[in-house]
């Protein structure tokens, strides 16, 4: 069971909120303040904070600044009746990891909720995996260098390296690699797979002289440091 | 001051300018002409005056005679002899004058030398005679010729500021001329109100510059009118969009408090209600970010990869409607250029606009997957969204993308009539082209083509 914490000063809007996450069995404790958000963000190490923007005492950027200048690392989501690209931009800049405006669907939160808890996850299971083969992944920056060169990678091109690291020396069929990337729902016949496995390639292997991603025949594909034998 | 005042006051300063400078020519010629004559007159005497005083000796007596009664008529000129050699004077007369040595020597290099002090002029002559080289100096006012120069000086002033004054005159009546249709149209202006934009101005019939405007400024009221007329439906219409799902929702509310309901009334009860808000909901979203088009700076752009855009949306359908498959499509043409992908475009504006052709497709789809087909089209990046539901009939393909438009055949599916649009416009503002083409045998395609 994960502990949220709720920074809403809406009654309205912190009741469906906490309503609707205890009954997704998540223990969550609403505050209706920013003070009163930092003091209780920093006193117990919450896995998720919701955040909204217009608090009585301060702004949720404020909040936001704060509790990272106290190095509090526990995601945030930031809700905000204003859906304007720049208010997004300086959420994130503030140390927020999601974004999401009012009004907004009950079950978005919920998504990007569990996405972020993923992610927790995801950081700590895969702190053996950060470097291989000369791939280096920086989860903090979401960037990765091979043999110190920096890769200029798409968020979905990260995603699948990082995938791809976690599994390495592992035969990897195009559907499981479809179902772990993609947020989406995944028709296998498409080529999607390839084509992203293929833009990756030109980034990491191109110009080195040891191929990483390897195909299989008639399975998909293999993240190895040495030639795959067939 | 008027546009008249400074036809008339211009013109009139141009012509006064053109007339002084014909004037003043005038003057310089006439005087130059007196001046030149005197000089000739004064030449003569001088002949006559060497003849008179040198040449007694050659000539007879009769001739002698004739030459002493002319020279004696000579009255008002000075004649004054001097010796070329000596250089002194040799028969003098009444004139407190004596010439000055370098007009004699001037005299003997030049054979005759013309010059002037104050009003009087002097001619000398080098005369050379059997007794001796002479200089003869002959001086006078030219009365005359002053007179006549004084008189001339006085009719071009008395006619010049006649022919300014009719000018002046003349070019005012000409302005009022010109400057009454411009007066008359000012009035018909002013004679429109704020709220009769329907008014248009009348033509002259003339095909002049003045017709011009008149056109000009009724194709202005027209555009004034037709927005106005936008303004005004787009008022109703998005008042109504709002009104349908708040009606439907209190109604809902209402019938649903009348009586106990069961569990399952209930639950049908909020579907509707969730169905209907996020139907409000969407409106709303769609006509701030339409209003938000006219007044932020939609011009911001930056490199961003287009199929991020693409998965987002995707990720985010799929919480929306759970059911739903979308079926993607890399074409080889694409697959080798990664380059294709990133384009210069405002994201967060791209979002909504991709967001509402892939939501429609959705919703027309007849449950069936939406194929979405990156490709190319030329040099071009091309994404096809492709639905399998009842497709667009061919008359109503351009009314698609006006504001406020939903195809009667359509009216079971929840629609506002803004998403179209919007997308429209956003993708007008990035470059991006949009067109659509039917499937066979049913459903539509959506391309974009990234420019």
């Amino acid at each position: 069971m994960s502990n949220i914490l709720l920074i809403e000063d809406d009654p309205r809007v912190a009741s469906f909120i906490s309503k609707g996450l205890q009954e997704k069995a998540f223990q969550v404790n609403a505050v209706a303040n920013g003070m009163n958000g930092i003091d209780e963000a920093l006193a117990f190490p919450y896995e998720i904070i919701i955040l909204d923007i217009m608090l009585p005492d301060m702004s949720g950027f404020e909040v936001c600044k704060i509790l990272r200048r106290r190095k509090n690392i526990s995601p945030i989501i930031i809700l905000s009746a204003l859906d304007s690209p720049d208010e997004k931009v300086e959420g994130l800049q503030a140390g927020a990891d999601d974004y999401l405006s009012k009004p907004f669907l009950f079950d978005e939160l919920l998504a990007r909720i569990q996405a972020q808890l993923r992610r927790v996850e995801f950081n700590k299971g895969i702190v053996e995996v950060q470097s291989y083969g000369g791939v280096v992944i920086n989860t903090d920056e979401q960037n990765a260098t091979r043999d110190g060169q920096a890769l200029a990678l798409s968020p979905l091109e990260y995603r699948l390296l990082l995938y791809l690291m976690r599994n390495r020396e592992k035969a990897l069929s195009r559907i499981q690699i479809g179902q772990s990337v993609w947020n989406t729902s995944f028709d296998t016949n498409t080529n999607t797979v390839d084509v992203y496995i293929n833009f990756l390639r030109k980034k990491i292997d191109k110009g080195f002289d040891q191929p990483l991603i390897h195909t299989i025949k008639g399975t998909g594909y293999m993240f190895k440091m040495k030639q795959y034998e067939s | 001051m008027s546009l008249k005042r400074k036809l008339v006051y211009r013109s009139t300063l141009v012509f006064f300018a053109c007339i002084s400078f014909v004037l003043i020519g005038t003057y310089l010629l006439f005087h130059y002409s007196i001046e030149e004559s005197y000089r000739k007159k004064l030449h003569g005497i001088a002949k006559l005056a060497a003849y008179f005083y040198l040449e007694k000796d050659e000539l007879n007596a009769t001739k002698h005679k004739r030459i002493e009664r002319e020279f004696k008529k000579i009255s008002g000129e000075s004649v004054q002899l001097y010796n070329a050699n000596s250089k002194t004077i040799y028969i003098a007369d009444s004139l407190p004058y004596i010439a000055s040595n370098e007009v004699l020597s001037k005299t003997i290099e030049e054979g005759v030398y013309t010059f002037k002090q104050d009003q009087r002029q002097f001619l000398s002559m080098f005369y050379e005679d059997n007794e001796g080289d002479f200089i003869i100096i002959v001086s006078g006012e030219d009365m005359e010729g002053e007179k006549r120069a004084l008189l001339l000086v006085h009719m071009l002033l008395i006619f010049g500021s006649l022919g300014i004054a009719m000018q002046f005159i003349l070019s005012n009546i000409l302005a009022n001329k010109t400057f009454k249709p411009f007066k008359n149209l000012v009035k018909q202006v002013n004679s429109i109100k704020g709220n009769d934009l329907d008014a248009r101005l009348k033509f002259r019939g003339k095909d002049d510059e003045i017709d011009q405007l008149v056109n000009e400024f009724n194709y202005l009221l027209e555009r004034i009118e037709s927005s106005a007329m936008i303004q005004r439906n787009f008022l109703r219409n998005a008042s109504h969009e709002i009104k349908t799902p708040l009606a439907i929702i209190l109604g809902d509310i209402e019938v649903a408090l009348h009586s106990a309901r069961s569990n399952e009334e209930y639950q049908a009860l909020l579907q509707s209600l969730k169905t209907n808000s996020l139907h409000l909901k969407s409106v709303v979203e769609s006509l701030i970010t339409l209003s938000n088009l006219e007044v932020t700076n939609t011009k911001l752009m930056n490199e961003i990869r287009i199929d991020e855009v693409m998965w987002e949306i995707l990720e985010k359908k799929k919480i929306e409607y759970p059911d739903c498959t979308a079926i993607v499509h890399f074409h080889p043409g694409v697959e080798m250029q990664e380059g294709l992908l990133t384009i210069q475009a405002n994201k967060h504006l791209v979002f909504i606009a991709m967001n509402n052709i892939i939501d429609n497709a959705i919703k027309f789809s007849n449950a069936q997957p939406v194929k979405i087909t990156l490709g190319l089209k030329g040099e071009h990046l091309c994404i096809s969204i492709s639905d399998e539901g009842i497709g667009i009939p061919g008359d109503e393909l351009q009314n698609i993308f006006k504001l406020f438009y939903r195809s009667p055949q359509n009216s079971h599916i929840p629609g506002h009539g803004i998403g179209l649009y919007l997308a429209k416009q956003i993708f007008d503002l990035n470059n991006i082209q949009i067109d659509i083409q039917p499937v066979q045998p049913h459903g539509t395609t959506f391309s974009l083509v990234f420019q």
